[in-house]
């Protein structure tokens, strides 16, 4: 009798124990559908007010200097929403200030139009942080001492300053669908990770905010190959033209295999075109390379 | 016995809330931009100086000297931030921690010189906001103005605890302490954030020292040692954990009394250094974030 009721209480508590399972589980899921559809609504409230989900950017006579030193001399350039750019060329030479002039982290004169606006103001970072600009930048750049959560969190500041609970699960369990290796270590300090993991949690605070540009300085400096693999691999899943992307690297192998253009930086000169041994890249399907490369085939099939 | 020992660790307790006060005011600067502001205790000084002669020779109510005062050294405090600190920023990082801690020291020399000059050198102090008699609870006779900083503790270094712990913003300002470019990066305005730190740890200061002049009497050299005890009471959270800072100041505080009770009481403040030096030795570990960033 008494191992009866045993039994019986156990096939409550563990039908119970299922129904709580299932119900928080439906609720999660309509958190998140909550969290999918206030995303739809702010991006299509940005697409009628003209902006698209992805950004242009035109630079105009953009010059940077450190004092004396010129970095960036007189830069034009056009990145067109969706496009990706490599930035190659040798270190030093003005490739990682002239993107963290594009999110602001340093004064530049010359026009930087995002999405036609003008970036000017007292705090041109948090500007081009709200404009759609997510800059990864060199070294990465986290908060060593606070969690990965917290980390990742900190990329939707600059969109909102209150987080409900149900948007703090979207952002993460973006993440970490993204990155899967990072799902046990939310809550573990960013400084205590590998680099590449911290490479992972950089880009995850970059695209937090879904941001319509995506900025990489440097994202394979000091990794070990596997993990550029898996960042590059990471990278490419979540771009696909959705996003407009410039990756600075002076190693481009992996960055040329992702963008279709190539805008090379030597001695503070920007230039379109590219600088490296054709041997070290692969052309890539579509995009202005690839483009000239169509057009000589096409006249050789005009020519038959 | 017991009734001296009651009376000797409430006393402690007291002043240990003042020690833990102006550690977790100084840790709130800290945290945010790595500034170590020693002319915390010299501002609390100038202000309680300046709402004393608002009150007294001004005549004005005690409400409005207070809130005159505070702002007062709010805008002085913003000035501060304006003129001097924001152009150290602006030459760059290195050796920032040590160059700011040299300002803050003109600051705490250049308040206290000012006080003596307008206030002259007799002790001041504010009537205590909150007027009636004594507690007796038991043997242990409490003062209102005790109850006042014992609240104001409270008040202030749980709230921003809990701010820290559960807003994107208090997330927001201890990210701009740990990396001035991840912060900017995602959209943060360091700049603001000190600035607003700044403003605010001075202006707390100045209320505390309103509020505890009841219990100690102002001189124009008295804010430099409250000072420095808020700086050893803050070493104990590493300068960052304002609610840490405040439970290392009340054991201190406790500590002492009992050392000055039981022990001598010619070396209380001795006291305060001395475990500072113990801690040092054997548990650097302790002040992590000052060896990290120093």
């Amino acid at each position: 009798m008494a191992h009866r009721s045993d039994t019986a209480s156990f096939a409550v508590t563990s039908s119970l124990h299922l129904n709580r399972l299932t119900a928080l589980e439906l609720r999660r899921a309509r958190e998140r559908s909550d969290f999918e559809r206030a995303m739809r609504r702010r991006h299509a409230r940005a697409t009628r007010r003209g902006e698209q989900r992805s950004v242009d950017i035109v630079l105009q006579g953009v010059s940077v200097s450190y004092g004396s030193v010129l970095a960036v001399e007189k830069c034009d350039l056009a990145v067109p929403a969706g496009d990706s750019v490599a930035v190659v060329g040798p270190n030093g030479n003005g490739k990682s200030s002239l993107v963290r002039a594009i999110a602001g982290l340093v004064p530049a004169s010359g026009i930087i139009r995002v999405n036609g606006r003008e970036l000017r103001g007292s705090c041109r970072s948090a500007l081009a942080a709200r404009a759609g600009i997510a800059l990864v930048p060199e070294r990465r750049a986290l908060f060593p001492a606070m969690t990965v959560r917290d980390n990742v969190l900190l990329g939707v500041y600059s969109h909102t300053r209150v987080l409900a609970r149900h948007q703090v699960h979207a952002v993460i369990d973006e993440i970490v669908a993204l990155f899967p290796e990072l799902g046990n270590k939310m809550h573990r300090l960013a400084g205590s990770l590998s680099g590449g993991e911290q490479q992972m949690v950089a880009i995850g605070r970059g695209l937090a905010s879904q941001p319509g540009a995506m900025i990489l300085d440097e994202p394979s400096l000091g990794l070990a190959e596997m993990a550029v693999g898996r960042v590059y691999d990471a990278l490419g899943s979540i771009m696909g033209g959705r996003r407009t992307l410039i990756i600075v690297e002076e190693n481009p192998v992996n960055a040329l295999r992702l963008c279709q253009r190539v805008v090379s930086v030597e001695r503070g000169i920007v230039r379109e075109g590219e600088t490296q041994p054709a041997q070290n890249r692969r052309l890539p399907a579509n995009g202005v390379v690839g483009q000239e490369a169509r057009v000589e085939v096409g006249d050789g099939q005009i020519g038959q | 016995m017991t009734v001296r020992l009651a009376n000797d660790l409430f006393a402690g307790l007291v002043t240990g809330c003042i020690y833990g006060l102006f550690g977790a005011a100084i840790c709130v600067l800290f945290r945010v931009s790595r500034i170590v502001n020693i002319a915390i205790g010299d501002i609390a000084m100038f202000g309680t100086m300046l709402t004393s002669w608002l009150a007294g020779s001004v005549g004005l109510p005690l409400w409005l000297a207070i809130a005159t005062a505070l702002l007062a050294v709010s805008i002085g405090a913003y000035l501060y931030d304006l003129g001097i600190v924001s152009r150290i920023v602006a030459k760059g990082s290195n050796g920032f921690v040590l160059v700011t801690f040299f300002f803050t020291l003109a600051l705490a020399m250049f308040l206290e010189g000012l006080a003596s000059a307008l206030y002259g050198q007799q002790v001041h102090s504010v009537p205590v906001i909150w007027t009636g008699g004594n507690f007796v609870v038991g043997s242990l006779v409490i003062q209102r103005a005790q109850v006042v900083v014992i609240v104001a503790t409270v008040i202030f270094a749980g709230a921003f605890a809990l701010y820290l712990r559960f807003t994107l913003t208090g997330k927001a300002l201890t990210a701009c302490g740990q990396n001035d470019v991840g912060a900017r990066v995602v959209g943060i305005n360091p700049a603001r954030f000190r600035r607003l730190c700044l403003v605010g740890s001075a202006a707390a200061a100045a209320l505390f020292g309103v509020l505890l002049s009841p219990l100690i009497g102002f001189t124009y050299s008295s804010g430099f040692s409250l000072g420095t005890a808020g700086l050893v009471a803050g070493a104990f959270a590493s300068l960052v954990h304002p609610f840490r800072a405040v439970a290392a100041g009340i054991a201190i505080g406790i500590v002492e009394a009992l050392i000055g009770g039981y022990v001598t009481s010619s070396y209380q403040e001795v006291l305060v250094y001395a475990i500072l030096a113990v801690v040092i030795l054997v548990r650097p570990r302790m002040l992590g974030a000052l060896g990290e960033f120093a």
